[in-house]
């Protein structure tokens, strides 16, 4: 390729042997019901991602119920809303979180994501793009429910890790979130990942469940990422205000985000510019 | 290094500096506020060099001059160089000059040099504005048709050394 700029990039490549392409992960966190674990499971795979190696970030992107600093204890003293404003750079507001995560923390209560003007919308894009450069994965707490704000996130992530507990309510919950993103998009990756469960029957049951649903009424068939159990340490590290897989790391839930977070290295792509193409999506979406 | 840009005009120009900014490994910012930038500013205060690059205007435009005014008012620190092409006709030359006086420019940039074979005008806008030259723009290619603007450069502009053999 020859242009203008062929020179300066021959110039750049003699300066950095490799300059390191744009490549990463964007996967968005969620769920049909509430209160299923989302947020102890972005926390507890970001984590063990960081563990194996992996840099990643951690987009809370729940503003009705911003809490991944809290549940990390972490304490910001500026969010996502002074970002949106202008008033700081995203690079400003990111916090180191355990293990070397990196978390960009939102306050409950500012507008949604989705529903920015054109200028804060710039100005998170920007600056996750920056971000994002130096990151393998980012990950995205989103909020529960089939809210347009949510689905619009969704859509523009690579994948999708949808999280449900065992109970029937979130295994309704589950199918439809499951249906409405099938709908926009039938080739968007799904996981499915089982919270909460009482024991691998109760898990399997579950994911049998719902699968059923899924293949007879959508003709689809789910990715199972695998099941986190019920366990004490969570809520345990969730009062210490520490990740379970930082403080417990030999507790069943530990081992199992451990077990997970290998699958999807070794299962979800890397995107190169998967994340340029990810705001471009979100922008689409808007239409 | 940081780049940073008030040219959100065209999204074009933005898309171009963004690339720029990915081969040279350099963080970009665009900024859309006065607030924006001093932000930018504030974040990048140990960088060697932040270079703000800026929407053109029509010289005539005085009401994206005076915008473009208070957003350099804001930065006192920021050293200003007004681009002017050596191929614009030596009046007009002198009118965007005279009209670019309120951004209190310290430095003229003249590009396209390698478009003309007349570069009187550039000597007389520099002496009318009584500013010192910094980069001499002569040609497409980046970064080797930018060069350091030095009086000798100047000089043999004006009076061209007559071409000596050598061997
Ligand atoms: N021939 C020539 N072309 C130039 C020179 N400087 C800039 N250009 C070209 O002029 C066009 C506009 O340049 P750009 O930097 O985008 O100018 P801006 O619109 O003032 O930001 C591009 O196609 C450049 O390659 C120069 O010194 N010589
Ligand atoms: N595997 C688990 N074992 C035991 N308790 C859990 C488990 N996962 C989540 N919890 C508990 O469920 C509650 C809700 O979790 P949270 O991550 O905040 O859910 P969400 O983000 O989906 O609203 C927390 O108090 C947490 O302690
Ligand atoms: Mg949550
Ligand atoms: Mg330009």
């Amino acid at each position: 390729m020859s242009d203008q700029a062929s020179k300066l990039r021959a110039l750049a490549r003699a300066e950095a042997p490799e300059p390191t392409l744009f490549k990463s992960r964007v996967m968005a966190i969620t769920s049909g019901k509430g209160g299923v674990g989302k947020t102890n499971v972005v926390a507890g795979l970001a984590m063990s991602l960081a563990i194996s190696g992996q840099r990643v970030v951690v987009l809370d992107a729940d503003f009705g119920l911003a809490n991944i600093d809290i549940l990390l204890g972490l304490t910001p003293t500026h969010t996502l809303e002074h970002v949106l404003r202008g008033e700081k750079l995203l690079e400003e507001i990111l916090l180191d979180g355990p293990l070397g995560i990196k978390v960009i923390p939102a306050s409950s209560g500012i507008q949604e994501l989705t529903r920015l003007e054109a200028a804060s919308e710039l100005r998170l894009v920007q600056g996750l793009q920056r971000v994002a450069e130096h990151q393998d994965w980012l990950l995205i707490d989103t909020a529960a429910g089939i809210h347009d704000s949510v689905i619009k996130l969704l859509m523009a992530a690579q994948e999708i890790v949808l999280v449900t507990t065992p109970e029937p309510t979130s295994l309704v919950d589950a199918y439809a979130m499951v249906k409405v993103v099938h709908l926009r998009d039938p080739n968007k990756p799904i996981w499915l990942l089982v919270n909460n469960a009482q024991s691998e029957t109760e898990a399997e049951e579950t994911i049998e469940q719902l699968q059923a649903a899924t293949q007879r009424f959508l003709g689809r068939e789910l990715q199972v990422l695998g099941l986190i159990p019920n366990d004490p340490f969570v809520l345990q590290s969730v009062r210490q205000q520490r990740g379970v897989v930082e403080i417990f790391p030999r507790s069943p839930s530990a081992l199992a985000f451990r077990t997970i977070a290998d699958q999807l290295k070794k299962k979800v792509p890397l995107q190169k510019g998967g994340f340029t193409s990810f705001w471009k999506q979100l922008s689409l979406e808007e239409s | 290094m940081a780049l940073l840009t008030l040219d959100t005009f065209r999204m074009a120009a933005v898309d171009q500096l963004q690339q720029y900014a990915q081969i040279l490994q350099v963080p970009i910012h665009v900024a859309l506020t006065v607030e924006d930038l001093r932000s930018a500013l504030r974040f990048y205060q140990d960088r060697t060099l932040v270079l703000i690059d800026t929407p053109g205007h029509n010289p005539k435009d005085g009401e994206v001059l005076g915008q473009m005014r208070r957003f350099l008012d804001e930065l006192p620190d920021v050293e200003t160089h007004l681009v002017l092409s050596a191929t614009t006709k030596p009046r007009d030359l002198a009118d965007i000059a005279q009209r670019f006086e309120t951004l209190k420019p310290t430095r003229l940039i003249f590009t396209k040099l390698d478009e003309t074979s007349t570069y009187g005008p550039i000597l007389s806008t520099l002496v009318r504005v009584k500013k010192p030259l910094s980069y001499l723009g002569t040609g497409q290619e980046v970064p080797q048709d930018l060069e350091l603007a030095t009086s000798r450069r100047v000089a043999d502009l004006i009076l061209p050394v007559p071409n000596v053999v050598t061997v």
